[in-house]
């Protein structure tokens, strides 16, 4: 499932995924796989792209059904 | 975790130096060659009698066993009493026996003990040889039991060791290369390229059993085999992102891998040109580069897509 949350969040700031990417220290790839719902981060990960974004767990990553 | 790294590069190591270790000192201590020595002997045959210049020879020490081939060849009619003995002959012959022209005799000479070994020939007439003079040709193999040592493999088993350490030192130390989804996909390649490799090993293995001469040699089936296995990992890494780490450059590992593909191709063609093609180094080099220029085709069309990726972010 996309995580249209975390993309609307990073254009919000207007940065780029490569921008982000650099930011938590990892590829552009993984960032757009996150975003396309292709890969499930650990809690690590997760934590910094929210520190990166000043979003919070629950506002990126909490999916109410 | 940093002792579970050190705990894996400490088996890996340990495996890699049990099997480069028992091959190289297996290789280091090997049989000695054979020896081939051909001659001709004129004999005259008289009337009731031959004239020869009785031949010796002589093989430096052989250590304690030694196994001879005799074949000779002359005119029908003609044999030869061969007396095989160790040292100066101070023991008597320990072997002794005719050779027919045409039949290979094979002695086993057991008991030198470290000393040279003299073979003395003596040819014979059945007296169905009409008056005239002959020639008799020698071929002698002799393989002996002494075991020689040399010290190339041991150099090329430290020289593989050093690069064991090196390359297990690299691939377990590579802390913020790849990121975390980089590492996964790596596993699953690594794992992937893993199968090919035992599957490829399995398959040469009962093939070569099946036939009783295998084509091809040691050299090339393990340079195959693990050119084709790296291969694999480094198609199905880049396929899925994980070939490139997060602060390497695209082009530059491009770039590297067509001019490894062009050297392999040119080594490949001066060795075929020098040594002809069927010798086993060219055709590997021959493989090795088509390996490479798979990879290569693999990663431009990736640097393509990734382009596109980059600009509209969709990749």
């Amino acid at each position: 499932m996309k995580n249209l949350k975390l993309k609307a969040a990073r254009a919000a700031l207007d940065m780029s995924q490569q921008d982000l990417a650099d930011k938590v220290g990892v590829s552009r790839q993984t960032i757009n796989s996150i975003e396309k719902g292709d890969y499930n981060p650990t809690i690590k990960l997760c934590i910094a792209i929210c520190k990166a974004l000043g979003k919070t767990l629950d506002e990126l990553f909490w999916d109410e059904m | 975790m940093k002792n579970k790294k050190l705990a894996t590069f400490l088996i890996s190591m340990v495996m890699v130096t049990a099997v480069v270790l028992t091959i190289g000192l297996t290789t280091a201590i090997h049989p000695a060659e054979d020896q081939n020595v051909s001659f001709n002997v004129p004999v005259d045959v008289e009337e009731g009698t031959i004239v020869y210049e009785e031949q010796s020879v002589r093989f430096e020490p052989l250590g304690e066993d030694a196994v001879v081939i005799i074949d000779s060849n002359g005119p029908d009619g003609l044999s030869t009493e061969v007396h095989i003995y160790p040292g100066n002959g101070e023991d008597g012959d320990i072997v002794s026996g005719t050779v027919q022209v045409g039949e290979p005799f094979t002695a086993e000479v057991e008991g030198l003990d470290g000393r040279d070994m003299n073979i003395v020939f003596e040819p014979v007439s059945d007296g169905s040889l009409s008056p005239a003079s002959y020639e008799v040709g020698y071929e002698l193999t002799v393989s002996s039991s002494e075991k020689v040592f040399s010290g190339a493999p041991l150099v090329v088993t430290i020289v593989l060791l050093a690069f064991a350490v090196f390359m297990l030192l690299t691939v377990n130390m590579n802390d913020g290369k790849f990121d975390e989804r980089q590492l996964a996909a790596r596993g699953e390649a690594a794992m992937n390229s893993f199968m090919v490799s035992v599957l490829c090993c399995v398959a040469i293995g009962l093939i070569s059993k099946g036939v009783s001469s295998f084509p091809l040699s040691v050299y090339e089936t393990t340079m195959v085999v693990a050119i084709v296995a790296v291969t694999t990992f480094a198609i199905l890494s880049d396929i899925n992102d994980a070939y490139i780490g997060i602060k390497e450059r695209r082009r530059k590992m491009l770039i590297l891998t067509w001019v490894m593909a062009f050297a392999s191709f040119t080594g490949a063609c001066m060795i075929a040109v020098g040594m002809g093609f069927s010798y086993d180094m060219a055709r590997t080099a021959l493989i090795v580069g088509v390996c490479l220029v798979l990879l290569a085709i693999e990663l431009t069309v990736k640097t393509i897509i990734e382009k596109r990726g980059d600009r509209d972010e969709e990749s």
